[in-house]
C-alpha cells in the first residue's frame, strides 16, 4: 500500500501503474473524489435501478392489503362511502413505496459494498484514514521492484507492505 | 504543511468536541435529565389515570397532543430539507450544517411520535394500528388519516435515520481511527461498520446518498402534507380547505430552520466553530426564514380571504371572530406578530449576520408557529357547525408539564447526540475544502 499526500499525486500514481500494466489495483481515499474514480476505472454503480422495482412491488402490495382488508375482508359503511377508493390509498402506497426503496437502497450498499466486515488488510495500514492510499497486489518478482520506484516517482509518502 | 497535515489536524479539532467534552456538558445532560423524568411522570400519571386529567374535551377533543405533535414534526422537517434538498440543489453552504439539521429531525419525531400514541388513550393498543391477522377478525381503517399518518411519521423516521447514519459511517470510521482509548475504538468501530474508504464503496455511496436524498426531497413535502390531511379532509370551519398542504409544508420548514438556528448558535460559541459555521452559513438560513415566513404571510392572507369570498356564515365567522376577537384573539395577534411580522427585520443584513439577534428571533418564530398550530386546532373544533356545542379551551397543568417535558427530552437526546457522536460531517467538509 502506497500513501500520497492528495489525490492528484493518487491520480497519477495510478495511471503510472496502468502504465506499467499492474493489475488489481484499488485505492482508498478520504473523501470520494471523481478524479480517482476515473483513474482507478471504477464501474457506475447499479444500485439505484434496483429499488424502482422494489419500490413498485411494495406499492402494490400496499394497495392490494388495503383492498384485501378494508373492501374485501371486513368491508365497513363509513357514511356512505366507497369501501375502497385508490385516493385515499395513495398516502400509504407512496409512502411504502418510499420506505421500501430507500431500505433496500441502504441495505444494498452496505452489502454491495461487503460491508460490515470486522477486518480487512487495509487496517493495518498506519493511518488508512488520514491519506489517499492505493493498493496492489505483491507477487515477489522483479516487476515489483520498478512498481515502489514508479510510486517512490510519483510522491509516494509512505509504501507499507499488509497482509 | 502538507494537505494532509491540514487534514488531520482539522479532524482531530472536530473529533475533540467529542473525545473531550466540554465542562458544561454534565450539568446540561443532568437538568435535561430531570425534566425528561418529568415528562415521564406526567405521561405515567397520564396513562394510568387517563386522558381526563388533560384539558381536552368536546368538542376540542384535539386540543394540545395533536398541537404538539404537528409543532414537533414540523420542526423535523427544516433538518431532512437542509440535507436533502440542498444537496440535490448543490448547495454547499449545507456542509456545515447538515448533521446538526438531521440528528434535530429524528430528535423532534421521537418527541412528534409520542403525541398521537398518548393521545389515543390506551397507548397499550397503538399495535393495532398495524395490519395484522389478529384472532379478533378486525383490521386498521385505511380511509382514516390516523393510519396515514402511523405510516408517513414511520417512513420518514426510518429514511431519516437511514440517511443519516449513512452520512454518518465515514465519520465514525474516522472516529475509530482516532479514539483516544480501545473501548472507544470498539464502539466507534462496531458501528463504522468497516468502512476503509475504498473508493468503489465512495462510488455506490455517492450513488445511493444521492439516491436517498432524491427519496427523501418527496417524502418530506409527503409527510406534512399528509399531515396537513388530517385537517383537510375534516369538514370543520377552518379546515377543510385545499391550501393547507403547501401552507403546512412551508410553516414546517419556516419552524425547522428556526430550531436549527436555536441549536447552532450557542453550539457554534460553545464549541468556537466560527470558522466552520460562518456568518455566510446564519446569513443563509436566515434568507430561507424571510422566505418561508413569506409562504406562510401568503397563506394567512389566501385563509382569510378565501373565508371573506366564501359565503359561508361559519367559515367567517370562524376567521373574523373566533380567531380575531375570541378567547385566544390574542394567540391569533402574537401568531402574526412572530411569523409576519418579526421576520421582516431579516431583510436588514446585520440582522441576518447577527448571532445574538438571530437566535432571539429563532425562539420567537418557534412561539408563533406553536401558537399557529394551537389556534387551528382548537379555535376550529371549540367553534364548529353546531353552536350549541361551541365551548372555550384551556389546558391542564399535565398539559403543560407533557408540552415542557418534551423540550427537555428533546434537549437531553439532542445532548447526547452532540456527546458522543461526531457532529460536524468531516469527511463532507474535508472534500469541499479540497
Amino acid at each position: 500500500m502506497a500513501r500520497f499526500d492528495d489525490e492528484k499525486a493518487l491520480v497519477q500514481a495510478l495511471a503510472a501503474m496502468a502504465a506499467l500494466g499492474v493489475r488489481d489495483v484499488d485505492a482508498a481515499t478520504a473523501y470520494p473524489t471523481r478524479a480517482v474514480e476515473a483513474a482507478l476505472g471504477a464501474p457506475r454503480t447499479r444500485i439505484p435501478w434496483a429499488p424502482f422495482t422494489v419500490a413498485a412491488g411494495a406499492g402494490l402490495a400496499a394497495w392490494l392489503v388495503m383492498w384485501w382488508t378494508n373492501a374485501h375482508d371486513m368491508p365497513l359503511d363509513v357514511g356512505g362511502r366507497p369501501v375502497s377508493s385508490f385516493w385515499t390509498d395513495v398516502p400509504i402506497i407512496f409512502e411504502t413505496m418510499i420506505l421500501s426503496s430507500g431500505s433496500f437502497a441502504f441495505l444494498a450498499f452496505f452489502l454491495c459494498s461487503g460491508l460490515p466486515r470486522l477486518h480487512h488488510a487495509w487496517f493495518e495500514a498506519n493511518d488508512l484514514s488520514s491519506g489517499f492510499w492505493l493498493a496492489i497486489p505483491i507477487r515477489t518478482s522483479e516487476g515489483d521492484v520498478n512498481v515502489v520506484a514508479r510510486l517512490r516517482a510519483c510522491g509516494a509518502l509512505a509504501i507499507e507492505v499488509t497482509s | 504543511m502538507t494537505d494532509a497535515d491540514d487534514r488531520v489536524a482539522f479532524e482531530k479539532r472536530m473529533l475533540d468536541h467529542v473525545f473531550v467534552p466540554p465542562k458544561w456538558m454534565k450539568p446540561a445532560l443532568a437538568v435535561t435529565f430531570v425534566i425528561t423524568l418529568v415528562l415521564g411522570a406526567a405521561v405515567g400519571y397520564s396513562v394510568l389515570t387517563g386522558v381526563g386529567v388533560w384539558g381536552n374535551q368536546i368538542p376540542v377533543a384535539w386540543a394540545f397532543p395533536i398541537t404538539n405533535f404537528v409543532w414537533w414534526i414540523g420542526i423535523g422537517h427544516a433538518g431532512t430539507f437542509i440535507s436533502a434538498f440542498l444537496l440535490l440543489l448543490e448547495q454547499k453552504w449545507r456542509s456545515s450544517i447538515n448533521r446538526f439539521a438531521e440528528a434535530m429531525t429524528l430528535v423532534a419525531l421521537l418527541q412528534a411520535g409520542l403525541f398521537p400514541i398518548i393521545h389515543m388513550g390506551r397507548p397499550w393498543f397503538a399495535y393495532w394500528l398495524v395490519p395484522y391477522p389478529s384472532t379478533m377478525g378486525v383490521w386498521p381503517q385505511f380511509r382514516s388519516s390516523l393510519t396515514w399518518d402511523v405510516v408517513a411519521v414511520t417512513t420518514y423516521f426510518a429514511i431519516s435515520l437511514l440517511f443519516f447514519y449513512m452520512g454518518l459511517v465515514p465519520d465514525l470510521a474516522v472516529a475509530r481511527d482516532r479514539a483516544p482509548t480501545r473501548q472507544r475504538r470498539l464502539v466507534y468501530g462496531v458501528f463504522a461498520l468497516g468502512w476503509r474508504g475504498s473508493v468503489r464503496a465512495w462510488t455506490r455511496y455517492r450513488a445511493v446518498y444521492g439516491m436517498l436524498a432524491g427519496l427523501a426531497a418527496p417524502l418530506v413535502v409527503s409527510v406534512h402534507s399528509i399531515v396537513s390531511m388530517d385537517f383537510a379532509i375534516g369538514v370543520v370551519p377552518g379546515w377543510h380547505s385545499m391550501i393547507f398542504p403547501p401552507f403546512f409544508v412551508a410553516g414546517a420548514i419556516f419552524s425547522g430552520f428556526a430550531m436549527v438556528l436555536t441549536l447552532l448558535i450557542p453550539a457554534r460559541r460553545l464549541y468556537r466553530l466560527y470558522d466552520v459555521v460562518t456568518s455566510h452559513h446564519l446569513d443563509m438560513m436566515a434568507r430561507m426564514l424571510l422566505i418561508t415566513s413569506f409562504i406562510v404571510a401568503y397563506s394567512y392572507f389566501a385563509e382569510i380571504y378565501s373565508a371573506a369570498r366564501s359565503g359561508d356564515t361559519f367559515e367567517r365567522h370562524q376567521y373574523f371572530v373566533t380567531r380575531m376577537q375570541g378567547p385566544i384573539a390574542w394567540a391569533f395577534w402574537t401568531t402574526i406578530g412572530c411569523n409576519v411580522l418579526a421576520p421582516q427585520t431579516l431583510w436588514a443584513r446585520s440582522a441576518r449576520t447577527s448571532p445574538l439577534f438571530l437566535f432571539v428571533l429563532s425562539l420567537v418564530i418557534q412561539v408563533g408557529m406553536w401558537l399557529e398550530r394551537f389556534i387551528i386546532v382548537t379555535a376550529s373544533t371549540s367553534a364548529d357547525f353546531l353552536p350549541s356545542s361551541w365551548r372555550s379551551y384551556a389546558p391542564s397543568p399535565i398539559d403543560l408539564t407533557i408540552l415542557g417535558g418534551t423540550l427537555g427530552f428533546f434537549m437531553f437526546v439532542f445532548l447526547l447526540f452532540l456527546r458522543y457522536v461526531p457532529f460536524i460531517p468531516i469527511r463532507e467538509l474535508e472534500g469541499e475544502r479540497s
